[in-house]
């Protein structure tokens, strides 16, 4: 049996009868032809016509995934596409069997894609939600396969740190950001932001949910504020964290209330929340063992997590923006080589180890690198970040352009790569337009150079400021 | 341990009127509780489960268990429905198995305890304890009377939060266990979420079963 439900816009879509799960606020019902679900709130909603409204703005004015770069974003999140409102939109009979708010208030999304289900160690279908690749426990149930790496791992935070940007560029925060509202994929590096009906919309009230334990911050938490994009800032920080490093960043084993484990938790993450890494301040060592420092992530992340958790814990407007987070991950992602077994990889770069200290697997060779120097006319101005080489790296344009980054923006096509052959390191230029070696010669289309240490090359004949890569080699300890 | 558990019992009527389809429910009912709850990466986590059951006497069947390592007991049902002796068996478990918050060490959260019964008690020394509970206040308790039977104003003694199931059927204890799962879930990925954290939020009970005022 069925149910039609009648859309605000005027379209009828046909519901399955049978609720497929309850949440805090929502009883979510399949469609007929499972390409979308229906979320309908239930028991009591006090704030219905704010609820309303902020739907209709976030389905409308605010919607990434409409309109010009609409496609790029699409994907990005699970965007709501449509609102039940009112008592023609729904059977009483049915709404009151499922205890529905009445009249009924319903939102529909698109079903996550097929990447985001895997198969569990008991033959199950799950849905992956971010605990299943942190959780230790969780993740013993799940197939080796779906791990991941490093690599991947960054590329998935990099998308949630261009999704939130997105948003909060738009003036919208997503004010419950957590492991239950992000689904990722390592597997592939993708990751999609769910659960998007409590966006806080400019010229709206707030929604009356703080969020979910663990991400909520700390102000509001201490009932000093409410959801915002700085809330966010600090929930982002907190699944980035997670989901390199496997652990919480202020679950720690400091005790600050013996009166109820509720009220503990309350300040721990609240008013007297304390960086498990805090460089300083010993005093909440991490609930698990850490074996990968956050500072092993590399200069960039490690940066911006001292920025979040150590000046911005408590003072909101000093932590990292969902933009610094894009880029420093970008940055990062230029120092991450493979790993000998082929299947992990490592952030390496001057100053840092040579492999990964969760396997003690190393990198065994010497390690070519490229600084980046920003070429002003009279002299080199380094722009402090370097890129790790490894055989057959390819060159976009967001390494041999400045001011330029692999985002919604860049053109995807290969400038160039590298290649190790004959026990000697190659860059070839894969463009019309020379590569130019500083006081020597030119590298045409399909043109290469040995890469010796010293050798800088100016990457484009553009105008000024132009990027030189300079090499260098670095050689394990 | 690297998180705070949330323990989770059931307490489970087995008393000779439980017998035939109603305790086949129960078992089928926790079967699918622990494949539910396999399914929450949160409550693998943190949720623990303990089965205890009452007849003429009370027995913890299974102690406080992870999720994972969870093994559902086999169930037989016989015999009186000794009410007072689960809730000592209950409190005992508490005293015994329930880590509590001290300077040096992240306790438990409160735990969730499910009151399944469908008589009314034979004992005289269940309102004691159920006294104590009220008092104490340990835990987050929501009992359900299984069919016109099942002694009510027993069940309200020990908890406000009392649910009817009215027709007694297996379709009945599956929705029950369904609710039972949803609330597991969403304790566990909530609790804490309010400075004044005593209360939980409870999903919607399920078609046919109604919240006893």
């Amino acid at each position: 049996m069925g149910i039609t439900a009648r859309l605000t816009d005027g379209r009828t879509i046909q519901l399955e009868d049978r609720a497929i799960n309850s949440g805090a606020e929502k009883t979510v019902f399949f469609t007929r032809d499972r390409r979308h679900v229906v979320g309908f709130f239930y028991g009591k909603l006090a704030d219905r016509l704010e609820r309303v409204d902020r739907l209709t703005r976030i389905l409308t004015k605010y919607n990434p995934t409409t309109g010009r770069q609409g496609e790029y974003w699409a994907p990005y999140y699970c965007w709501p596409t449509g609102v039940v409102d009112g008592d023609r939109g729904i059977p009483e009979q049915f709404a009151r069997q499922h205890s529905l708010v009445w009249p009924v208030l319903g939102v529909m999304a698109p079903t996550y894609r097929s990447q985001f289900f895997f198969t569990d160690r008991l033959g199950q279908r799950q849905e992956k939600e971010v605990k299943w690749f942190t959780g230790r426990k969780a993740g013993a149930l799940v197939p080796e396969s779906e791990r991941g790496s490093l690599l991947t791992r960054l590329q998935i935070c990099t998308r949630l740190a261009r999704a939130v940007r997105r948003m909060h560029f738009a003036g919208l925060a997503h004010s419950d950001l957590s492991n239950k509202n992000v689904l990722i994929d390592p597997k592939s590096g993708d990751a999609c932001v769910i659960d998007i009906d409590s966006l806080v919309v400019p010229g709206v009230a707030p929604p009356a949910v703080l969020g979910t334990p663990g991400y909520i911050a700390p102000e509001v938490l201490a009932g000093r504020a409410k959801p915002s994009i700085d809330t966010d800032k600090h929930a982002l920080a907190v699944l980035i964290y997670q989901i390199l490093l496997h652990r919480h960043p202020l679950q720690g084993k400091k005790v600050h209330s013996t009166r109820s484990a509720e009220e503990d938790e309350t300040l721990s993450m609240g008013a007297r929340a304390l960086f498990v890494e805090h460089p300083t301040d010993r005093s909440n060592p991490s609930v698990v063992p850490i074996v990968t420092p956050f500072a092993r992530l590399g200069p960039h992340l490690e940066a911006l997590f001292i920025k979040t958790f150590v000046h911005g814990l408590h003072v909101p407007g000093r932590r990292a923006d969902a933009a610094e987070w894009e880029l420093a991950l970008y940055r990062t992602l230029n120092q991450i080589h493979p790993l000998p077994s082929g299947r992990q990889w490592a952030v390496v770069g001057p100053g840092l180890a040579f492999g990964d200290p969760a396997t003690g697997e190393r990198v065994t060779a010497p390690v070519p690198i490229a600084r980046y120097l920003r070429d002003a006319g009279d002299r080199l101005i380094d722009e402090r970040q370097t890129l790790t080489i490894f055989h057959n790296l390819v060159l976009h344009v967001w390494h041999t352009r400045a001011g330029i980054w692999p985002d919604e923006h860049a053109s995807r096509v290969p400038q160039g790569y590298f290649s190790q052959h004959g026990g000697k390191w190659w860059m070839v230029n894969l463009t019309d337009t020379p590569m130019r070696v500083i006081d020597g010669p030119r590298i045409e289309r399909n043109g290469s150079i040995e890469l010796v240490p010293g050798l800088a090359v100016r990457m484009t004949d553009d105008a000024l400021p132009a990027r030189v890569l300079q090499f260098d080699f670095l050689h394990p300890q | 341990m690297s998180t705070r558990r949330l323990p989770v019992y059931i307490l489970a009527d087995v008393s000779g009127s439980m017998q035939g389809t109603p305790i086949e429910s129960v078992k089928s009912g926790i079967r699918q509780l622990h494949r539910d709850l396999m399914g929450d990466p949160q409550a693998i986590e943190s949720a623990y489960l303990s089965v205890i059951t009452f007849a003429n006497s009370a027995a913890q069947l299974t102690p406080l268990t992870e999720v994972a390592a969870f093994a559902p007991p086999d169930l037989t049902a016989s015999g009186n429905t000794n009410f007072g002796d689960a809730l000592r068996m209950l409190l005992e478990c508490f005293d015994r198995e329930l880590m509590r918050t001290t300077p040096e060490q992240k306790g438990d959260w409160k735990p969730l305890v499910f009151i399944l019964s469908d008589g009314a008690p034979t004992d005289t020394a269940w309102p004691m304890y159920a006294q104590q509970l009220r008092d104490r206040r340990p835990a987050n308790i929501i009992a359900v009377a299984c069919g016109d039977q099942a002694d009510v104003n027993a069940l309200k003694q020990v908890t406000e939060v009392v649910l009817q199931m009215h027709d007694v059927t297996p379709d009945a204890f599956r929705a029950f266990f369904s609710f039972v799962s949803a609330s597991v879930k969403t304790t566990s990925a909530k609790v804490g979420a309010v400075a004044d954290g005593s209360s939980i939020t409870l999903p919607p009970p399920p078609p046919g079963i109604t919240i006893v005022p």
